[in-house]
């Protein structure tokens, strides 16, 4: 079965075992993957590896500043700081995913539909998404994740709406080239449907692209979304999310200033390793600007 | 002629996008939250007392007859009252907008005297370290939470070092200057002060520095890339064999026309600038839209934070409209 696959695909696989070739001599993209790495290895191994309960409390123990016991000191309720960061990675990768699935599967699908089908539809899809792109992102996504209700999961729909015109433009560009090509024509004379042919040709040829935007969005995402719950409108306590822990760090900055530097670094590094990835990405997959 | 023909078209063109907007806006209030009334009653209201206000409000109307009504009060000026203090939100926005244009002004500046000449270094010497450093540095500043940089400047030079002032716009012990613009730079000017105007800008400079600091990494690679390919075209090439001084060609020939591009990401940043500030207000206490609406956040007050949003949205269209109108007066090849 295995060598049957590698034959129906022996060019995808070739393409792809290029682009990792050009990937891993990029040292930018080298970079970015171990940041990302790191990220995922803590979330999904934050039980096991974090030293204490993220969420337990012990009062003798408050704003101790970081030693050989609490590596980043410990916070208002004596909860270890180390600790929640790293049950906190989980929150931030999964919302910074969601938002990707949520507006990359939205946005690619209307803007395919728009691409391809063109005319009133494509204009009116269009003109919706002119609306949502005339609003700063953070300020749509706290109008939104308000009007929700202060709430993680609010504040991630919130964030995932704001982001759909991204993917809807790039993938309806790339749909008004897809739809030209013979083999949709061929499609077509075979009786294929629209809905057929957007979903087994127009958005399988946009995937390359729509992978390298999900990665830089998923930092974006990610940003915002620590950005709203440092507002307040995000994740709610205990919830040991990034931006909130900055948020009740900001009441301790003067005496305890650990409290409030670690998460924020740990944002600050997590998103720098999404940018450099996606940007490595997009260098390597535009056969244009391929060194 | 035709500019003002294509600046007209323009304009023609985002009033539909403008309805839009307000069309967005009135579904979020209107649409999203469960019961506007309850939450403009609060939670302890009795149920009499929310039917009232539900039918003062018009909320028992059909959904389409609202957005008239509501369209028809904001060509009046009316966003509301706010629920904290039963202003119109106009007139507390009106209250706290020339901070935070002081604030984004200041913002501005520092982008462009900064990362102008910043994108030109790192062009001309593309691939060496100083291109590299400059690197880093923008890549750290597109994935810049601003909140958290904001804490770490006040650290660094409010607590540490003692260098700047961490809050507010002037000292306590001063008194603010007398209003004419609202700006505090500009009317401590006029009131002829200098130690005020002095402790103005020490108070500014963080806040700016801070809010500016993701754009001016934005600012920076446009101004590079765009130098870039612009010192690739023939004509400086030709330029240069006419020997014509180095100095010249770079900022004569060569920056003016990449400075078209550069104009674009400068005013849409603006826009954005404006979303910046909500963090960057909160964070140094700056009394502006921003922490007004943050404030508006922690009170659930929702008349004041749509009103906040659908005024950010008009500016920042309006400032769209702008920069497609320069562009096409800085480029005349182009024109739609």
């Amino acid at each position: 079965m295995w060598s049957r696959f590698r034959r129906e695909h022996q060019w995808q696989i070739r393409e792809l075992l290029l682009t990792l070739n050009l990937l891993s001599r990029n040292a930018s993209a080298v970079a970015g993957c171990i940041i990302v790495a790191i990220m995922v290895f803590m979330a999904v191994f934050a039980s096991l590896l974090s030293p204490y309960d993220p969420i337990r409390i012990s009062l003798a123990e408050r704003l101790k500043p970081p030693s050989a016991v609490h590596l980043f000191g410990t916070d208002e309720l004596g909860r270890d700081i180390l600790s929640r960061i790293m049950h906190g990675a989980r929150i931030s990768l999964r919302i910074g995913v969601l938002v990707v699935l949520i507006a990359g599967g939205l946005g690619a699908l209307t803007g395919a539909i728009s691409g391809y089908v063109g005319q009133q539809v494509d204009n009116l899809i269009m003109r919706v998404m002119d609306v949502i792109l005339s609003f700063p992102p953070l300020v749509l996504a706290l109008a939104l994740a308000a009007a929700l209700g202060p709430d993680l999961n609010n504040a991630i729909l919130a964030v995932a709406f704001v982001m759909i015109p991204k993917f809807a433009r790039l993938v309806r560009g790339e749909a008004l080239a897809v739809k030209e090509r013979q083999f949709i024509a061929a499609a077509r004379a075979a009786g294929a449907k629209r809905l057929w042919i957007i979903l087994h040709h127009i958005l399988p040829n946009c995937l390359a692209s729509v992978i390298v935007l999900a990665t830089l969005v998923l930092g974006e995402a990610i940003l915002i979304a620590a950005s709203l719950s440092f507002i307040g409108l995000g994740a709610q306590p205990p919830t040991p999310e990034w931006g909130a822990m900055v948020s009740v760090g900001r009441k301790f900055l003067m005496d305890q200033w650990w409290y409030a530097t670690f998460p924020g670094l740990f944002i600050l590094t997590t998103v720098i390793g999404f940018n450099i990835l996606g940007d490595a990405m997009r260098d390597i997959l535009d056969p244009r600007i391929r060194r | 002629m035709r500019l003002l023909n294509y600046a007209l078209k323009r304009l023609l063109y985002s009033i539909p996008v403008l309805i839009g907007v307000t069309l967005l806006v009135f579904i979020i209030s209107h649409a999203i939250p469960g019961d506007p009334a309850r939450m403009m009653a609060g939670q302890k209201a009795s149920r009499e007392a929310v039917q009232n206000l539900r039918r003062s409000m018009g909320l028992d109307r059909p959904l389409p007859e609202q957005y008239l009504r509501y369209v028809a009060g904001l060509a009046q000026g009316d966003l509301g009252k706010a629920i904290r203090n039963q202003r119109p939100v106009l007139d507390d926005l009106k209250d706290f907008f020339p901070a935070t244009l002081e604030l984004t002004s200041m913002s501005m500046i520092f982008c462009i005297a900064v990362g102008l000449p910043l994108g030109v270094i790192s062009a001309l010497h593309r691939n060496r370290p100083i291109d590299h450093t400059t690197r880093v540095f923008s890549v750290v500043g597109v994935s810049m939470p601003v909140f958290w940089l904001g804490l770490m400047l006040l650290l660094l030079f409010y607590r540490d070092l003692g260098w700047l002032p961490g809050s507010g716009r002037l000292d306590v012990g001063l008194s603010p200057p007398p209003h004419v613009t609202g700006m505090y730079l500009v009317d401590t000017l006029f009131e002829g002060s200098r130690e005020k105007f002095v402790n103005c800008l020490l108070h500014i400079l963080l806040p700016a520095f801070c809010l500016s600091y993701v754009y001016l990494a934005i600012i920076t690679r446009i101004v590079r890339s765009a130098m870039i390919s612009v010192l690739g075209l023939d004509y400086i090439t030709t330029a240069r064999a006419n020997g014509i001084r180095e100095a010249v060609v770079v900022l004569k020939h060569g920056l003016k026309n990449a400075l078209i591009p550069t104009v674009t990401i400068t005013g849409l940043s603006i826009g954005e600038l404006l979303g910046g500030a909500i963090l960057t207000e909160t964070i140094f206490d700056w009394p502006g839209m921003g922490k007004y609406v943050v404030d508006s956040v922690n009170f659930l007050d929702f008349p004041a934070i749509m009103g906040f949003t659908l005024v950010v949205a008009l500016i920042y269209v309006l400032l769209n409209l702008a920069v497609d109108v320069l562009y096409a007066f800085l480029d005349p090849q182009i024109r739609y």
